[in-house]
């Protein structure tokens, strides 16, 4: 049955194709013109990416899964006021981005609420202080790796993380990045050089570890595995 | 050149930014500093440990999403075209806007109590559009190139969110909005019979509104439902 609500505009991606030829542009203007399907597919590209970013910049799983999922809503809702002037993947990551933000401000607004991670200010600060809070002793054993790497990245102050987990995790471009955060070209390249340097400080305990390597090797062979299928 | 300097050229490196007359004075660092090896190393294994331990989403949230979608489509429907509250005075139906089979019901009923609608409605008031000015959805300002005009108002968002096939997605559009109609001058006088049967239909009207909403609320459910079925049947291989 085809619920397609009015006809699409001249040049518009033709809606009986597969949505997964389609690239993310020509699927916004098909859920412009009321096909669901094409936004189940941008549903299926962008939940893995945008649940990675908002879960390590929240930490918490429930409150992420939440915001992923108010992304996706607002794409969904406000899918008209998507332009083809920005790359569509800057526009949904330039939602998620602005949720976070909001989330973090209420967060560090609410009383009481101490942060634990002073953050330098400066950009202009030529190398990052080591973090006093890092205790290369802590105990790794038994914990997950996952957990390990997840607390790692949390250490990483936001403003640094942000434009970090944009092209860690999200793999967009430094001109995206720059996009998403309205941060200038050169603030972008400092930013993520700092995020790495303080990322690999809070690594840098569990480099050591034998069991966590071969954990790490373990995984990467179970992912290489199944791409193959 | 400094180990710092040559660690932002690290950084730019692996992102493909580092511009290439200065590649050659990085490797050339780098094969005298061992400190810049091993920082260049761990960022290495940095990337592969992010990719590793990628979190998964549980398998419920595509089917919490189109509950989300549903609650959305809902509540932006029901911001378009507010369910009038019940209120006191008869006048409280003319003066909302929008719910069309209620207005529908209530114009048939009017016309039967007093005479034809028409005369009395201004011409072209059609139901207001939703504009959402939500500061997360404005696009990201590009390089060089001029601010975007977001124009919430091209497009009445309604149009999407009403169910469409069949139903009263078509009617909801047709409501009337008359905010001015009793300070015309051709206000109707009533006498106190018709105002009794007013507030009778009235109450009617009221019953008839709330078994309506409760069945927009059905068929969002099931085409949400509906929507997930026939998607997963066609994706299939
Ligand atoms: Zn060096």
């Amino acid at each position: 049955m085809n619920r397609s609500i009015e006809n699409l505009p001249p040049g518009a991606p033709d809606p009986g194709q597969n949505p997964r030829d389609l690239r993310d542009e020509d699927l916004i203007v098909l859920v412009q013109n009321g096909h669901r399907r094409a936004f189940d597919e941008i549903v299926a590209r962008y939940k893995g990416r945008l649940y990675s970013f908002t879960l390590r910049m929240v930490k918490d799983p429930h409150l992420a899964e939440e915001m992923t999922q108010e992304t996706l809503i607002r794409v969904y809702m406000h899918a008209d006021k998507y332009r083809e002037i920005a790359k569509f993947s800057t526009w949904v990551f330039t939602i998620a981005t602005n949720l976070v933000r909001n989330r973090m401000r209420q967060k560090s607004r609410a009383p009481r609420m101490l942060s634990l991670n002073p953050v330098p200010e400066e950009d202009e600060q030529p190398v990052d202080p080591p973090d006093p809070h890092a205790d290369p002793s802590q105990a790794i054993e038994g914990a997950e790796l996952g957990d390990l790497i997840a607390e790692a990245t949390a250490k990483i102050p936001e403003k640094y993380r942000i434009p970090f987990l944009l092209r860690e995790v999200d793999q967009l471009t430094y001109e995206e990045i720059q996009q998403v955060t309205g941060l200038k070209l050169g603030t972008v390249r400092s930013r993520i050089n700092r995020a790495r340097n303080r990322f690999r400080q809070n690594i840098k305990p569990l480099l050591k570890n034998e069991d966590l390597l071969a954990e790490l090797e373990r995984i990467e062979a179970m992912a290489g595995s199944e791409d193959e299928e | 050149m400094t180990c710092s300097r040559i660690r932002e050229w690290i950084s730019l490196e692996m992102d493909g930014q580092l511009e290439p007359r200065r590649v050659a004075s990085l490797e050339r660092h780098l094969e005298d500093c061992a400190e810049c090896r091993s920082y260049r190393e761990d960022l290495h294994l940095g990337q592969r440990l992010i990719a590793a331990t990628e979190p998964q989403l549980p398998e419920s949230f595509d089917w919490n999403l189109r509950l989300g979608l549903s609650r959305a489509m809902r509540e932006a429907a029901q911001a378009a075209h507010p369910w009038p509250e019940r209120r006191p005075g008869w006048q409280t139906w003319f003066s909302r806007a929008g719910v069309a089979a209620a207005c529908g019901l209530a114009a048939v009923l009017t016309v039967a109590v007093l005479g034809p609608m028409d005369s009395l409605l201004p011409r072209g008031s059609g139901p207001a559009a939703v504009v959402i000015d939500d500061p997360t959805l404005r696009l990201p300002r590009s390089t060089g190139e001029p601010a975007v005009a977001v124009d919430a108002s091209r497009r009445p968002l309604e149009r999407r969110f009403l169910p469409v096939s069949g139903g009263f997605g078509g009617s909801l559009q047709r409501g009337v909005s008359n905010s001015s109609l009793l300070s015309e001058s051709s206000t109707p006088r009533l006498d106190d019979a018709q105002v009794v049967r007013i507030r009778q239909l009235e109450q009617d009207v009221e019953t008839l509104r709330r078994r309506l909403f409760a069945k927009d609320r059905q068929i969002q459910f099931l085409q949400a439902r509906l929507d997930s079925v026939s998607t997963r049947g066609v994706d299939r291989h």
